[in-house]
């Protein structure tokens, strides 16, 4: 319990900061904010926004005001024009669900591949399958999403049309559809984590297939394919549960040029768009919740830890 | 990946004789392919095991006791040569690999490690280690698994076994760490136990419990055991028999009383004299064996053990003695001066009037014979 609330506290002093210097970042750019958001306005207007923005008060003051609407789940304003606004937070409403979708997505395709090969190339180490696996996992690394991305979208999209090449389809509309559209968005992001999981479980798991207790296990009798799933997958997977944490974090941002290309409506196309017309308030709210997204996610795997590995958890307990 | 699995493995061979010796080893060969060439670890090894005996394997560290036991179940890894026959039950199972042995372990030959912190998986149930290998093998229900488990749990001396079966090893001493070990090992009812030094990584206080544990189990459930240490004071009063292991051969074997009261290799003696006893003076000098064991990539010509051995003549440096019977009934050895013979006391007498062995080592008098030199523990 004590550790619970230990871990609150921590939370909330990380958000803290973590909400600060995505606040002060964008506020110390130099220039004048007002005029980069509504570029042709009168003096009176800019008076006006300069005002409700509160850029006429000390720095501090932004920042508890700012902090205050945030967490009221106000996110500020996104100006079309010095008169028109809009809800940063009905922008994000619509697009968070969407890039958690593609994350969600490429994530299961990524594991679904990157564990039974990283699992197979490491009993079998050495073999052809594992080199093949390994050359072709630096390949995979070695091609930039954007450019799978593109291929995809012109292959499989144009020339042979199986799948629709851009565009977006809410699964309440059709769910078969929306399952086409976001076929090769999530694939593009999946090939390139696809390898590196691969070659982090592989390792991990050689490592772990020279311990006792699989020779133990083997002892046994029971078959290869139980020794290797029941009892070397889980102690060989903490490295593999860290980077997939980092991962998805930084998908919540949403997947930027991946999302452009194939004109998926999510937090990475949001961000391109506030940053290309200067949206700085949507971008001090975007970034602050990308942040609190990697922090909580973090979160969520350091109670997989324990949840994997239950000396962690015994460990913590004591401590 | 693999093939189906086959219900119990203890039918598959309906037609094995009741009668005759359990295990039997011939001319047992294991070697390991490494950069430097073939690593000798088991080199011509024989013996018999009967039902319900048990035999102690001893030697130090490297003398291959520990691969023989794994040799002879073929729980190698791959870069393993083995030669040789093993026959258990008189089938023949010493060219069997990985598939076709893996319905022998559990059922007909189990495993007891040598060290319980890191032997068992440590984010599994105790709970599960046990029931696994019976639900496997035997293809019984959960339930019936768990209870199994339950009663596993306290035939081998564990208290509070059934809130055991829910917790991790880390959760448990070494000492109960191993009993769960010898558990899982007894679970399937195997009828050859294989325990690899079972308490040298244990407390002393608790060694002799372990021991006397296993020593039960097997008189309980009329199995076999070798029982493999570098301890003779372990096997003493344990085993039926004993082969003295050295570089990877048997250098002499015996009923265990007569190994004790007869012993003829000078390993062997010099293996009991390096045995602290009560009865001498606190602060002496204990007997260790001078020198260390030949490079068993390329062995030396002749008795293995000559270059250490205080007994030893220039035909012991070219000629290897075979393993040949004694007088006594179950008792074979290797040496051409063996302990307590006339051949023997003239060979260390010369060795003595001479200062030095054949193979150059110096030998002094009685009592510091062995204890020469740089001593290598």
């Amino acid at each position: 319990m004590r550790t619970a609330l230990r871990r609150v506290i921590q939370l909330v002093v990380v958000l803290l900061c973590v909400s600060f210097f995505s606040f002060a970042l964008i506020s110390l750019f130099p220039g004048d904010p007002v005029v980069a958001i509504v570029g042709f306005s009168s003096a009176p207007q800019r008076a006006e926004i300069r005002h409700e923005l509160r850029l006429d008060e000390p720095f501090i003051q932004q920042y508890g005001h700012w902090l205050g609407n945030f967490a009221k789940g106000n996110l500020g304003n996104v100006y079309y024009g010095p008169t028109g606004r809009g809800k940063v937070s009905t922008q994000v409403g619509q697009s968070l669900p969407i890039s958690l979708q593609l994350m969600a997505y490429s994530m299961i395709i990524t594991l679904l591949i990157a564990i039974p090969l990283g699992v197979f190339a490491a009993y079998k180490a050495g073999s052809v399958f594992d080199k093949l696996a390994n050359a072709t996992a630096f390949g995979s690394i070695a091609l930039p999403d954007f450019a799978l991305a593109l291929i995809l979208s012109y292959w499989v999209g144009v020339k042979l049309r199986w799948l629709p090449s851009s565009g977006y389809v809410h699964p309440t509309a059709n769910l078969v559809e929306h399952l086409k559209s976001m076929t090769l968005p999530a694939l593009s992001l999946a090939v390139g984590q696809i390898a590196g999981y691969m070659r982090l479980l592989r390792s991990d798991m050689i490592a772990t297939l020279q311990e006792d207790y699989i020779l133990m296990a083997k002892s046994k009798g029971i078959p290869t394919r139980r020794i290797l799933w029941r009892h070397a997958v889980r102690p060989s997977s903490l490295t593999l549960l860290t980077v997939a944490g980092l991962n998805v974090g930084a998908l919540i941002g949403g997947a930027i040029v991946v999302e452009l290309i194939f004109g998926i409506p999510g937090m990475g196309r949001l961000l391109a768009t506030a940053i290309f017309t200067r949206q700085f308030v949507e971008l001090q709210s975007i970034v602050a919740l990308i942040a609190i997204g990697y922090v909580i996610v973090n979160v969520i795997i350091d109670v997989l830890y324990t949840v994997f590995d239950p000396r962690i958890r015994d460990a913590r307990a004591i401590a | 990946m693999s093939p189906r699995r086959q219900k119990n493995g203890g039918t598959r061979f309906p037609d094995a004789p009741l009668d005759g010796p359990l295990l039997e080893v011939d001319n047992v060969k294991t070697m390991f392919k490494t950069p430097r060439g073939l690593v000798h670890a088991v080199d011509g090894v024989e013996f018999t095991l009967e039902r319900g005996k048990t035999i102690g394997i001893v030697g130090e560290s490297g003398c291959g006791k520990s691969v023989l036991s794994r040799s002879i179940m073929g729980l190698l890894p791959n870069n393993v040569v083995r030669e040789g026959s093993i026959r258990f039950e008189g089938n023949e199972i010493g060219h069997a690999v990985g598939e076709e042995m893996r319905h022998f372990w559990g059922t007909q030959m189990s495993m007891v490690f040598q060290d319980p912190m890191t032997s068992l998986n440590p984010v599994m149930r105790i709970g599960n280690q046990i029931t696994e290998s019976l639900r496997y093998h035997l293809d019984v229900s959960k339930d019936y698994a768990n209870e199994a488990a339950l009663a596993l749990l306290q035939s081998v001396g564990i208290p509070e076994a059934k809130r055991r079966l829910r917790e991790y090893p880390h959760q448990l001493s070494g000492g109960m760490r191993q009993r769960v070990m010898i558990a899982i090992a007894l679970a399937c009812g195997p009828k050859l136990l294989f325990a690899d030094e079972p308490t040298t990584a244990l407390d002393v206080t608790v060694q002799a419990q372990i021991l006397d544990l296993l020593q039960q189990q097997q008189r309980e459930r009329f199995m076999a055991m070798v029982l493999v240490t570098h301890d003779l004071g372990v096997v003493a009063g344990r085993t039926d028999d004993i082969a003295v292991m050295y570089a990877g051969r048997i250098v002499e074997k015996a009923p265990t009383r007569l190994l004790f009261s007869e012993t003829r290799h000078p390993y062997t003696e010099a293996l009991l004299k390096s045995i602290p006893k009560l009865a001498q003076p606190s602060h002496m000098r204990l007997d260790a064996i001078a020198g260390r064991p030949p490079d068993l990539v390329n062995p030396p010509p002749g008795c293995k053990f000559a270059p250490r051995c205080p007994y030893a003549q220039a035909r012991c440096l070219v000629e290897e003695p075979p393993l040949d019977d004694s007088a006594t009934p179950g008792h074979a050895f290797r040496c051409f001066y063996p302990v307590g013979s006339n051949e023997g006391k003239d060979a260390l007498a010369r060795n003595l009037a001479a200062g030095a062995t054949a193979s150059g080592r110096p030998v002094f008098a009685e009592g510091d014979a062995l204890a020469t030199g740089t001593v290598v523990v």
